[in-house]
């Protein structure tokens, strides 16, 4: 089952550099479904190894509103053309990005590995997605990748949590899956505001310098 | 349960929010921060010793729990008040066809100020990490309240940072939980504590570095501060106030609260070298920046920049430090929340931000300007203020520790600090009062009681934390 285990965090992580260099958002989040679909793996594998009936309440959650509720509301709340966008402007180019998320994994899973061996390498791989998401955030200059950035983070971060499901409570676990629904809802709102605007990219946020 | 009546309270006021008629709601936070701080200052009184405090195994009420749930609801009152008085000097400045968002405002205050309060009640970790992360997502729109294209663009960059610091700040916690021996199963700060010396040492510092990381982007530590000063500038002055004088000190709750589980496997070195680390940065970065700010608003969000970096330090130099940095925390709470206050009246007073417009202000509103330059005075470290009592003890602490080079850095950076909040005192409130100052006769002259009692409340508080607290340690120490 560890090798299992491993193979879909490998899988989950491609999917987080292919979230990274797609140049369609509509791609984008069909990779983080796919990417939340392993989670949800990730999340049963515990559940069954664990003989936990709890766990299974905390996979159904990540399918209704990681897996379905978070992408129904986007596409109901973001214009269509948004989606469709194929001109993402990114700080450097997709080649480049690709070989900075080649570094990355390499630093998350060194650091992990430094620390617990190879039994340490879902962790590690787990830390590598986090920095490739939190990369896509800093690179990307589309609003809606930066919030794929997000919400592949959040995926990071519920890969790590699925290699300690017995101690976290269910009322906790689910009160992350609300609170990304809410962050992805408040973000797309903003988006639509900022339309209103007349912003098309972030990189048109230039006025405050922060 | 008697520490359940914090969060109700305010939930009661959202239903009543809904419930009642139009011109009634705008009472209503003013009630239920009201009731909180009566509540508090009740329990303080009834409860005496040990019985003042809970841990179980969902809420944590101690002493540190208490002073910043104490800021909060004293702070969170006096801005329901204050709100009262800026949403009508909004009315009074906006076009007649301007729509009224009143209503939209008080669900945000509520909601956001529930976030608040439940940030510093718990005994769990991931309870904690959802009220700390919930501040965050409540106060974007209240940052995005004038829905303009600069408070538009502030929003995002406050709700993507918040977001990133979020994620950081949880992977951090869970990494540190999941490195606790097979068969402790614990996510309690107290469980935290006792199992943290069977850790990992080294999972322990990473879990740390990512929550310091993730936790001090809420909490406003440089480099993670590019969001401060472009929300605070933005929001609503009330709500500035809430984010500089609340917010702030409840991530930084999340970051001592971790700190205390390294302590506990004894990396407290560690722990404080990073905290020292990023807490001179931050002093030293903002600092700097406050030299070439144009806008009053985005120096009043750097000083409190500033502030926090000054709290990070005394955290993490032992007894001495961590007593400055309760006053620090207490005294900047009160003090910046108060300037926040007058930069409501300011920017209707002159109609914008920029501190050349404001000229001559202390001449033509002698009340208002007088605050002003007593807000100035305090928050620059000015003896009698209470500032000036919690940046001594923290470079007192600095020498004890044996690190004077320190001290002496921070001493010098103080200084220029002070030189520059001098100069804009002047600049703002003397001189021949400018064009926009005088133009913009409106209510200064007569204030109603709504910013009179925050003002007043506000500079009493600080002046007897400067006069009265060095007067009673020595009375302690006699």
């Amino acid at each position: 089952m560890a090798t299992v285990v491993v193979w879909i965090y490998v899988i989950a992580l491609m999917l987080a550099v292919y979230i990274g260099v797609v140049r369609e958002v509509r791609l984008a989040i069909g990779a983080y479904v796919l990417q939340t679909f392993l989670v949800a793996c990730a999340y049963a594998l515990a559940a069954i190894s664990l003989k936990d009936q709890s766990i299974w309440w905390a996979v159904l959650g990540l399918i209704v509103l990681r897996m379905i509720l978070i992408p129904w509301l986007m596409y109901r709340i973001v214009p269509r053309d948004m989606f469709l966008a194929r001109n993402n402007h990114t700080l450097i180019s997709p080649t480049f990005a690709m070989l900075v998320y080649l570094l990355l994994t390499a630093v998350g899973v060194g650091i992990v590995s430094s620390i617990l061996g190879l039994s340490g390498l879902d962790m590690g791989l787990a830390l590598a997605i986090l920095l490739v998401a939190i990369g896509i955030i800093a690179i990307s200059h589309h609003a809606l990748k930066q919030i794929m950035g997000i919400l592949s983070a959040d995926n990071a971060v519920d890969l790590l949590a699925s290699l300690t499901l017995s101690r976290i409570a269910l009322m906790a676990d689910y009160m992350v899956f609300l609170e990304v629904t809410i962050a992805v809802v408040l973000l797309s709102l903003l988006m639509v505001r900022h339309r209103r605007h007349g912003y098309k990219d972030v990189r048109h946020m230039s006025e405050l310098k922060g | 349960m008697w520490l359940y009546a914090f969060l109700g309270i305010p939930l009661l006021g959202l239903l009543m929010n809904f419930l009642l008629p139009v011109d009634l709601r705008k009472y209503v936070i003013v009630w239920v921060t009201g009731s909180n701080l009566v509540f508090f200052i009740g329990w303080f009184i009834v409860y005496h010793g040990s019985d003042r405090y809970i841990t179980s195994s969902w809420v944590r009420f101690d002493p540190f729990s208490a002073l910043i749930t104490g800021i909060t609801v004293f702070v969170g009152f006096t801005a329901a008040l204050y709100s009262m008085h800026y949403l009508q000097l909004e009315q009074q400045q906006s076009t007649p066809n301007h729509e009224n968002h009143d209503n939209e405002y008080h669900v945000l205050f509520l909601i956001f100020y529930f976030a608040l309060v439940g940030a510093a009640l718990w005994n769990n970790v991931f309870i904690t990490w959802i009220f700390i992360e919930a501040t965050a997502l409540a106060s974007v729109f209240l940052v995005d309240f004038h829905r303009d294209r600069h408070s538009s663009e502030a929003s995002w960059k406050y709700l993507i940072l918040m977001e990133i610091g979020g994620i950081l700040a949880l992977f951090g916690t869970i990494l540190l939980v999941s490195g606790e021996p097979t068969g402790v199963s614990t996510t309690t700060w107290s469980g935290l504590l006792i199992a943290a010396p069977h850790i990992a040492p080294l999972q322990l510092k990473i879990g740390f570095a990512l929550v310091l990381a993730g936790y001090g982007a809420k909490a406003g530590l440089v480099p993670f501060n590019a969001w401060l000063p472009d929300a605070h500038s933005q929001a609503p002055s009330p709500t500035s106030a809430m984010l500089s004088a609340i917010k702030l000190n409840t991530a930084m709750y999340g970051i001592i609260m971790t700190m205390g589980v390294l302590v506990a496997d004894h990396e407290a070195f560690y722990a404080h070298t990073l905290l020292i680390i990023l807490g001179v940065l931050t002093v030293l970065v903002s600092t700097v920046m406050t030299v070439s700010q144009r806008d009053f608003k985005r120096l009043f969000a750097y000083s409190s920049s500033e502030n926090m970096g000054l709290i990070a330090i005394g955290f993490a130099l032992g007894p001495i430090g961590i007593f400055g940095a309760y006053l620090q925390m207490i005294n900047h709470s009160l003090i910046k929340s108060l300037l926040f206050y007058e930069s409501g009246d300011l920017m209707a007073a002159a109609g914008s931000t920029q501190i050349r417009m404001l000229r001559g202000f202390a001449r033509e509103f002698p009340f208002a300007g007088g605050i002003l330059i007593l807000g100035f005075l305090a928050i620059a470290g000015a003896p009698p203020f209470g500032l000036f009592i919690s940046e001594f003890s923290i470079l007192y602490a600095l020498i004890h520790e044996k690190i004077t080079w320190l001290a002496v850095l921070i001493l010098l950076f103080l200084a220029m600090l002070f030189a520059n909040f001098l100069i804009f005192a002047l600049q703002m409130g003397f001189g021949q009062p400018s064009a926009a100052v005088r133009k913009f006769h409106y209510v200064h002259k007569k204030l109603g009681w709504e910013a009179m009692v925050p003002f007043g409340l506000h500079i009493a508080l600080t002046l007897a934390f400067g006069i009265f607290l060095p007067l009673l340690l020595l009375g302690v120490k006699s």
